[in-house]
Order: structure tokens, then C-alpha cells, then sequence
């Protein structure tokens, strides 16, 4: 393929025997940033004459002849992934640090480019296709379906926590309703029947995770416990309906399933406050297992989405598109895990403790 | 290269730049018909171009101009005072006609790879939150690139920085503390993070103005959650709790909070808590923390705009460009009891 040279300048230090020098050496005898050599062999501005200089001098020197990077300018292949996020999303912050090396060993660089108040998703995916990316990997997009369809149609796209059924685009996702059946046997084990839910709005993953969970509570007979609290995957959700559910007293629930481990922290911090025992006066289970939730001093049950196996295999699948080893859209379907730690526990009232 | 004067050529945008005594990308700009350089300055670039016959062709001007209104910037995607201020700069660069590119340390990867990414997205200058590399490597960096660094300083680099009056906003808390009637006021030191020695010094300095000096302690940490939870840690071990502590910045007073919250420690009836930053976090109705309000809405909008001034002049000598905190007293802060 017409960019091996270039990959071999990627990966950098590898250095064969009497292989042809390349930029990277250039870069390194020069004192110089890769990026600034190839700036100057495109005669483009932004470095001093002084270090122009220098660089010309030191490719004549190590015989560096500039057609690689000529080469690979003219190929259409930029090896670069984007990948789309939100910048205030712990997981997302989880999975990107996932990303980055699986993406690197394949030989691919990674953009960033997140939404934000000023900025929605399609201006966010916009900027990953003016920098010519060649596949994105998007986490937990809240696109249309009709748009991650034409998307899918320009190029190799995953969708990580959200399925996209009818677009030709690939999916990596948990299998959300055995992670919420495996928290409400947990809980029900422990003794616990009114268990509430607050849900995620219109957050990845939040319709499947409502339903699994009216599904479970039916499952065990707690049909008239279910009770379903609004919310959107953010702390302030939790903090929300903490309020709502103090407001109860003795009536509310022994134990709550936040729609993500975001709104189960904001419940817990202002169940806290109120000087409640955590798990004593309510238990508290997450959803996602981002790296918050291990902090010590939240120490959070939830259900874990494991980042790595998202990120492999979501550089997977738009790799293999693009080595055109696979046409059609793929959904691959992890399982997730139940992870109990310290905000869950048998309620006060239960007869459980009395052994 | 470019700038020798072949005789016959075609003129080009820099020889108009040349001539003009501007840099070639202000030309480039006034061209575009993009903000940012004077009437005069616009004036004077389009009498040169009409002296020597230049003509502005499409495809060859953005070709050669090698402009991409693109800037780079380096973030830890784990810090949510980070998040509000991509959110900013994000806000400004769109004003400006400008994208940006984000690029991230993670623990595989440090700032000098995640800095040469931005670099190989030919993003025109780099912003940097908190960059911790040596100063000899952001001299260097800032030698070839327009750069800009919020919150680190690199004293006589040729690059730009965007901070807050890191003393000033210490001597407020300590003031506000000391004037509750706390004199038990210990801080945790953020360590290698932005503005941890600026905060610390000054922590020493308010105390010691306060006649406070003996009772003035430091505990190591960084700017993480953790170095909060350790601290409470250290804190819950002792005989008695200071009756207030002043954090590193808001996640390690948010992780301080947690770990007293946890051990039934009354905030702010025991301990009062004030964090740095004011990230959203901070403000989040259930946290209701006090904190030395750092402005990132305006860190990240000067940012940007001192980012697209250095594309345009890239010779500048580096600049200063400094931020009044403000104390925010919220929830987690009070008298002792």
C-alpha cells in the first residue's frame, strides 16, 4: 500500500539496519518536533529561517529525501480516527484513555472533538470530517438514527453505548438489561423490595435500562414497588430526586438504581449531607463503573461497562472497514459486569441481619 | 525558500507580506476577508498586492497560505475545571472563525506526544491547560508555535499566559477564614499542579500576615480526588481536626468532603472546606462548595483570542495576561463551632 512508508514514520524509533532515513530522524538530529520538519519540507510558515536551516542541513547530512511525506500527503489516507464525546462525561473520559492506545498499536491517531453547550454533536462530528478522519468512533451520541444513517454512508462509523438499528453503522454496547437484572437480584437478595429507579432521560442506554428494570421487578413479584423518578444521567438529577425521596421519610425506598454512576453520585453526596447512613438507610447502586466511582471515599456499587473492550473493539470494527475486511453493520454486545462494593447493603428493617 | 525573490515568478502572498512589513498569515487573513487586522493594516496589504501584481487565486491561497483556522488544544480529560474551559474555548473560537482540536494525556501517553498530534493536525497555535513539561521544552515549543498556557507560567518564554492572581485569591479564603474565627487552617498543597507553589506560598504568607505562622501547616498532595481523601485520612488519624481546610483545588476538596462526609465529620460545623477553581462541579446545588472562583469562561475566551493574535504576529515577545479570583462562600464553610 502506497502509505507503508508512512506507517513506518508513525510508529517512529524503529530503526532498521540501512533503512532509509526518515523524517523522524531528521526530527531527532535536529532537536526538532517531527510535526516542524514536515512543515518545513512543505514550505509552510511557522518555523524560523534559523531552524529551516538547520533541518535542511541535517536531511542533507542523513540523506533524507522528502517524498515520503510527498507521498503521503498525495495518498488519500490520514490514518486518523475522531472520536466524538462530552467532555463532562467520566465514562467517556474512561473510554478515551481506552482508545488511545489500542488506537496507536493499529497504527492510527486519535482527534478529539467534544460537544458542549455551544457546539452540538453534528458541529462536533462536522470538525472530525474537515480533519479528514477516516472512521469515528462515537460515544453515546444522541444523533438521529436518519443522520448516523448518512454518516454511515461517507464513512466506517461505531457507535459506542447507543444502537442505530437500519443504518449501516457498527455498534459496541452493553447488554443493558442483564447489568440491571443482575443489580435488582442484588438488592433483593439483600432483603430489599421498594428499590426505585431514576432514569436517564434521553441518555445511551436509559430506555433499555427502564425497561429492564420494570422487567426485573415484575420478575421477582415487586411489581408494585416500581417506581420510576425522572432524571438525565447528571449529579444534579441525583441531588433532585434526593430531595424528592427524603421528603418521604419513612416511606421512601431502602434502595434506589441511579440511571448512570453521574446521578447515583449526586444522590449519594446529598443523601450525605442529610446525615443518612449509606448503606443503612439506603443502599445505592451506579451504572457505568467510571473511575469516580472508585474513589474510596465513594466506593460505589454499580454495574461496570468495561472501557477496554469498548475501545478494542470499537477500533475493531472501524479498522476492519477500512482494510475492507467486513461490509455491513455489526453490533457486538458486551456483557456487563455487577461490581458490589460499599453503598450497598441489607436494609435496616429487614429481617436479614437478625441471624 | 519561499522568501527568495526569483525574478519573472509570480508574486506571492509572502512577498505582499514582505513588503507590507506584516506576517505572511495577517495577509493571508486580510485576503480571507477575515477579522483581525486594522483598517490601516488592510489598506496598506492591498496597495502592496496591487504594487506588485499579486492576485489572490483560491485554490493556490489556501494551498500555500497553509492556514487551517485550526487551534490545538492540550487538556487531561479527567479534570472537570478542564471541561469548563474547553466549553469556553470552544464558545470563542467559533466567534472567531476558528476550530479547535483537542488532544489529551492519558497515562499512556504524555504532553509531548499528545503536543506533536496537535502539531501533525497542523493546528496555527497550540493552548495548553496547565501544562506541566519542563520550561526548557515549552521555551522550545514556543520558539516554533504560536503558543498560549493557562495557568502555568514559564518566565521569559516566548509564549503567552492566561492566569489567575494565584496569591490573591489564597489571601481572600485565609482572610474570610480568619475572619469567621478560624485559626486552625491548614492546606493541602496540589503538588506539580498548575499553581500549587504560588498557592502554597501564599497560604504561608496570609497566615504568617494573621500572626498564624505556628499554626500554619501543609499537607502533600496533588489535584486529584484522592490527594483529598488521603489528607482526610491524615486528618481523622490525628488527635484533633483543624477547623478548616484550604484544598489544593475543587477535587481535592470534593474527595476531602467525601471522606469526612463519610466519617460522620460535620461540614461546616467541624471542619469548614474551601476548594480552588470553582469548576461546575463546585457548584452543584449538593455540594454548595466554597471556592476561590477561577473565571474560566474568560481564561478560555482570552485564550483563544491571545491565540489568534500570535498567528497573526508570531514575533511577540511572551505576555501576561492575568485574572482577579474571586471567593465564592457557598455551603461547606462557616465559623467554628
Amino acid at each position: 500500500m502506497a502509505e507503508q512508508q508512512g506507517d513506518a514514520e508513525t510508529s517512529g524509533g524503529s530503526r532498521r539496519g540501512d533503512r532509509r532515513p526518515t523524517m523522524t530522524d531528521v526530527a531527532q538530529r535536529a532537536g526538532v518536533s517531527r510535526a516542524l520538519v514536515s512543515l518545513v519540507f512543505r514550505d509552510a510558515p511557522g518555523a524560523s529561517d534559523r531552524t529551516r536551516e538547520r533541518v535542511f542541513q541535517v536531511a542533507e547530512e542523513i540523506g533524507y529525501r522528502p517524498d515520503s511525506a510527498a507521498r503521503m500527503l498525495a495518498s488519500s489516507r490520514s490514518k486518523v480516527l475522531g472520536v466524538l464525546l462530552t467532555v463532562r462525561n467520566p465514562f467517556h473520559a474512561d473510554m478515551v484513555e481506552s482508545i488511545y492506545p489500542v488506537a496507536e498499536r493499529r497504527g492510527y491517531e486519535i482527534l478529539l472533538s467534544a460537544a458542549s453547550p455551544s457546539r452540538d454533536e453534528r458541529k462536533a462530528v462536522d470538525a472530525l470530517l474537515g480533519h479528514r478522519c477516516e472512521g469515528l468512533l462515537l460515544l453515546g451520541p444522541t444523533l438521529p438514527s436518519s443522520y448516523l444513517a448518512e454518516l454511515g454512508r461517507k464513512l466506517p462509523v461505531v457507535a459506542l453505548g447507543r444502537r442505530f438499528p437500519g443504518a449501516d453503522v457498527d455498534s459496541v454496547h452493553t447488554a443493558e438489561a442483564k447489568g440491571v437484572r443482575e443489580a435488582i437480584t442484588h438488592l433483593v437478595e439483600l432483603g430489599h423490595r421498594s428499590i426505585a429507579h431514576i432514569d436517564g432521560g434521553r441518555g445511551p442506554g436509559s430506555a433499555e435500562r427502564r425497561r429492564a428494570y420494570r422487567a426485573a421487578m415484575r420478575k421477582h413479584g415487586l411489581t408494585e414497588y416500581i417506581r420510576v423518578l425522572p432524571g438525565d444521567q447528571t449529579e444534579e438529577s441525583g441531588s433532585a430526586q434526593a430531595k424528592v425521596l427524603l421528603a418521604e421519610g419513612l416511606r421512601m425506598p431502602t434502595a434506589v438504581l441511579a440511571g448512570n454512576d453521574r446521578c447515583a453520585l449526586g444522590l449519594l453526596d446529598a443523601v450525605w449531607r442529610e446525615g443518612l447512613q449509606v448503606p443503612g438507610d439506603l443502599s445505592v447502586v451506579g451504572y457505568d463503573d467510571s473511575h469516580l466511582a472508585h474513589l474510596s471515599h465513594i466506593d460505589l456499587s454499580t454495574v461496570r461497562q468495561d472501557p477496554d473492550r469498548h475501545a478494542a473493539l470499537a477500533v475493531q470494527c472501524v479498522v476492519d472497514r477500512l482494510d475492507g475486511v467486513r461490509d455491513g453493520a455489526e453490533e457486538f454486545v458486551l456483557d456487563p459486569k455487577l461490581v458490589t462494593r460499599g453503598t450497598t447493603g441489607p436494609p435496616r428493617s429487614s429481617g436479614i441481619m437478625s441471624a | 525558500m519561499a522568501e527568495q525573490q526569483r525574478p519573472g515568478r509570480r508574486p506571492t502572498m509572502s512577498d505582499v507580506a514582505k513588503r507590507a512589513g506584516v506576517s505572511r498569515a495577517l495577509v493571508s487573513l486580510i485576503f480571507r476577508n477575515a477579522p483581525g487586522a486594522s483598517e490601516q493594516t488592510r489598506e496598506r496589504v492591498f496597495e502592496v498586492a496591487r504594487e506588485i501584481g499579486y492576485r489572490p487565486d483560491t485554490a493556490a491561497r489556501t494551498l500555500a497560505s497553509s492556514r487551517t483556522k485550526t487551534l490545538g488544544v492540550l487538556l487531561t480529560i479527567r479534570n472537570p475545571f478542564h471541561a469548563d474551559l474547553v466549553e469556553a474555548c470552544y464558545a470563542e473560537a467559533d466567534r472567531l472563525g476558528f476550530d479547535i482540536v483537542l488532544s489529551t494525556t492519558v497515562p499512556t501517553r504524555d504532553e509531548e506526544r499528545a503536543i506533536d498530534a496537535l502539531l501533525g493536525h497542523r493546528c496555527e497555535a497550540l493552548i495548553l491547560f496547565g501544562p506541566k513539561a519542563s520550561a526548557a521544552y515549552l521555551t522550545q515549543l514556543g520558539r516554533e508555535y504560536p503558543v498560549v498556557s493557562i495557568s502555568r507560567r514559564v518566565p521569559d518564554a516566548p509564549l503567552d499566559v492566561v492566569h489567575t492572581a494565584e496569591a490573591k485569591g489564597v489571601r481572600q479564603a485565609v482572610d474570610y477564614l480568619v475572619g469567621e474565627g478560624h485559626r486552625d487552617i491548614i492546606h493541602i498543597d496540589g503538588g506539580t499542579g498548575p499553581g500549587s507553589a504560588e498557592r502554597k506560598r501564599a497560604y504561608r504568607a496570609a497566615m504568617r500576615k494573621h500572626g498564624l505562622a505556628d499554626r500554619g501547616r501543609v499537607i502533600p498532595g496533588n489535584h486529584t480526588e484522592d490527594s483529598g481523601v488521603h489528607a482526610a485520612e491524615v486528618l481523622l488519624a490525628e488527635d484533633a481536626l483543624p477547623t478548616a481546610v484550604l484544598a489544593a483545588n475543587d477535587r481535592c476538596a470534593l474527595g476531602l468532603l467525601g471522606a469526612l462526609h463519610k466519617a460522620g465529620v460535620k461540614v461546616p460545623q467541624e471542619v469548614s472546606v474551601v476548594g480552588y477553581d470553582d469548576s461546575r462541579v463546585a457548584m452543584l446545588s449538593h455540594i454548595g462548595l466554597t471556592t476561590v472562583h477561577q473565571n474560566a469562561d474568560e481564561l478560555g475566551r482570552l485564550a483563544v483570542r491571545t491565540a489568534v493574535e500570535r498567528t497573526e504576529t508570531p514575533a511577540m515577545p511572551g505576555r501576561e495576561l492575568v485574572l482577579d479570583p474571586e471567593l465564592r462562600v457557598r455551603g461547606t464553610s462557616g465559623p467554628p463551632r
